[in-house]
């Protein structure tokens, strides 16, 4: 069945690029400054209800187009290509630091749409690089200038959720070593030198998250669902804190009560108040919606 | 997208704090369940590999079988491993099998050494799903099954829900728990736990500091001592209206800890007291400032710690039934 066109007009696309300016950046994010000078930040929510297949497989060109639209609408930028010509120069090695867990990886979909607009902006193919649990042997990351965060949101046995603040545990010579207290200091991997300050932009992907997790492998299908969703920002702390309000919502909607991860995602918060990596309070985060909106939960 | 179990597939909550209160009560190795099984019995002494059966319900092996001590574990389940670790698994045996037109099913037993352990294991997730009755106690639903039998931990997960894997799991959980000769018991200091109030599916057993953190954040520094000599319980209670097993009239945690010795028990009190909750009064009760009550007292070799209650915790009486329940 040929996709339908999104369900945004123009005018859509417009209001959710026009409606916050970003006033600048630091250390490689935008962080936005509030009316009362307190943090704030910007996300946006990208839903498409054709982004599946009737396999719960990702159309390429559906997720390729949420995508640009999500990124443009997050710079403020009349275009896709426009947009990542602001995140990555010609000059740039870049990295799309991806995840490989087996149950649930990064769709090749979105690796392709991002690799696509990273050539798009000028950078050379021989310096456009994916990987995950290879990072830190790859040639092409021990010399990246930029990277691009990418994965799915999902629950996890020790720190709560994966998203994307956790993402980067594979640039630590010891990803074990993070894992103390529930993972409470993932926010310490931004700190990494071979992280620190080169983190252009962050796609959590929601098209199948996984909101809850048993068992040695963590995954059962009857606990992902369809969202169909992407939210891209600058700031990780405040995709992560979206994302997991949008992970809680779905689990009272499934058990019909306000029940517990099996560990406390405290590292978002702490990723927030110990490291000042971003904001994870949700009344300082603007999500800016575009699409489809059925069952967006938040 | 295939719809959830139905909960009334699911056992009653009464029917749970039952089969609970039976643990309580007797702390004797459950009966042995669903032990028949295809193939011979073996002793498994020769470790967990030796209980993987050859297949059922047109069920094979696929590919080779993997092996793993607590080093390597972070090869199959990643930052899983950590829960595992925290319960002293010895060794994995990791088996796929597979079976033309149908879902691949994913078998992972583990050897926990100690049936407490593979208690630990267990318990990390909540279980709350139908009891197959395999094994000393198990979960069946949405594509997994897990059991525990003597210091083992099995987890079998189809990596599709449908009716023909559903059966072939649970005809590998029965052939698995048939190799393994002996049940085992739940730790000894679970039926110390009052049983008024107690959420049976929110029970948590553990020995050190971090694990105890993942389930209920209190601070970094180990405040209770906690090592490998150390077992404690963590418990959900509900609120019983003012009942005589509450802690005043409202939910609270409840956590018990042993120690080797009664001096160290004393030690880490002291140690709690002044970290967690330094504004304690003598009975070791206090209100911490989100304006929950908490508090902590030894009992000879026991620590018993009450969390999270909305009113000011009966503690002593709490430490009255856990200490009648060790006398037995």
């Amino acid at each position: 069945m040929r996709p339908t066109a999104a369900r945004w007009t123009r005018r859509e696309f417009l209001r959710g690029a026009a409606s916050a300016a970003l006033v600048g950046t630091a250390g490689g994010m935008s962080i936005l400054c509030g009316a009362e000078g307190g943090r704030t930040a910007r996300v946006v929510l990208v839903r498409d209800p054709d982004a599946l297949d009737a396999d719960r497989r990702p159309r390429p060109e559906v997720v390729a187009r949420m995508l640009d639209l999500g990124v443009a609408a997050l710079l403020g930028a009349p275009s896709a290509a426009a947009a990542w010509e602001r995140l990555v120069r010609p000059g740039d090695t870049v990295g799309i630091k991806s995840n490989v867990w087996r149950f649930l990886p990064t769709p090749r979909e979105i690796e392709d749409a991002i690799r696509r607009r990273v050539l798009g902006a000028g950078v050379p193919a021989e310096r456009i690089g994916v990987d995950d649990r290879g990072v830190l042997k790859n040639p092409l990351f021990r010399r990246a200038t930029a990277l691009v965060n990418v994965r799915p949101m999902r629950t996890h046995h020790w720190a709560g959720v994966g998203s994307c603040i956790k993402n980067y545990i594979m640039f630590s010579p010891d990803p074990p070593s993070w894992h103390d207290h529930a993972c409470a200091n993932l926010g310490g991997l931004w700190e990494l030198p071979a992280v620190r300050g080169k983190t252009r932009l962050n796609v959590l992907v929601m098209l199948t998250p996984l909101f809850h997790g048993k068992g040695p492998h963590h995954f059962q299908a009857r606990y992902t669902w369809p969202y169909r969703g992407l939210i891209v920002g600058s700031d990780p702390v405040a995709v992560d804190a979206t994302g997991l309000r949008i992970l809680e919502a779905k689990r009272r909607e499934y058990f019909g009560d306000d029940r517990p991860f099996a560990v406390p995602p405290r590292h978002i918060r702490l990723a927030d108040e110990r490291y000042r990596l971003g904001v994870a309070d949700p009344s300082r985060i603007e999500v800016a919606r575009l699409g489809w909106t059925e069952g967006t939960l938040i | 997208m295939r719809s959830p179990m139905s909960r009334s597939q699911a056992p009653s909550r009464a029917a749970r704090a039952a089969a609970l209160a039976c643990i309580l009560i007797l702390c004797a190795p459950s009966a042995a369940r669903g032990s028949a099984g295809a193939g011979p019995t073996r002793p498994a002494a020769a470790g967990p590999a030796a209980l993987l059966p050859a297949g059922a319900l047109g069920y094979s092996p696929v590919g080779e079988d993997r092996l793993y001590s607590s080093e390597t574990l972070f090869d199959l389940i990643d930052g899983g491993a950590e829960v595992y670790r925290a319960f002293n698994v010895r060794r994995v045996a990791s088996r796929r099998y597979g079976r033309r037109g149908a879902p691949d099913i994913l078998v992972d037993v583990f050897d926990m050494g100690s049936s407490r352990d593979a208690f630990g294991a267990y318990h990390h997730d909540m279980r709350d799903g139908r009891d197959p009755g395999i094994g000393d106690e198990s979960e069946i639903g949405g594509g997994a099954l897990a059991f525990r039998k003597g210091r083992f931990f099995v987890s079998i997960v189809a990596l599709d829900d449908t009716g023909p894997a559903r059966e072939a799991m649970l005809a590998l959980g029965r052939a698995i728990a048939g190799r393994i000769p002996r049940p085992g018991a739940a730790p000894e200091v679970l039926r110390l736990l009052p049983a008024e109030g107690l959420d049976p599916a929110r029970v948590s057993y553990f020995h050190d500091w971090t694990y105890l953190n993942t389930r209920c954040a209190l601070a970094e520094d180990n405040l209770l001592l906690l090592d490998g000599e150390t077992e404690g319980i963590l418990a959900r209670y509900r609120g019983t209206g003012g009942g005589s097993g509450g802690a005043g009239t409202g939910s609270f945690t409840l956590m018990v800890v042993r120690y080797p010795s009664a001096a160290r028990a004393r030690r880490a009190l002291a140690g709690f007291l002044s970290g967690y909750l330094p504004a304690a009064d003598a009975d070791g009760v206090g209100r911490r400032a989100d304006g929950t009550w908490a508090a902590a007292r030894a009992a000879g070799e026991l620590v018993v710690v009450v969390l999270d209650a909305a009113d000011r915790p009966g503690i002593g009486r709490l430490v009255e039934q856990i200490l009648r329940a060790r006398g037995r």
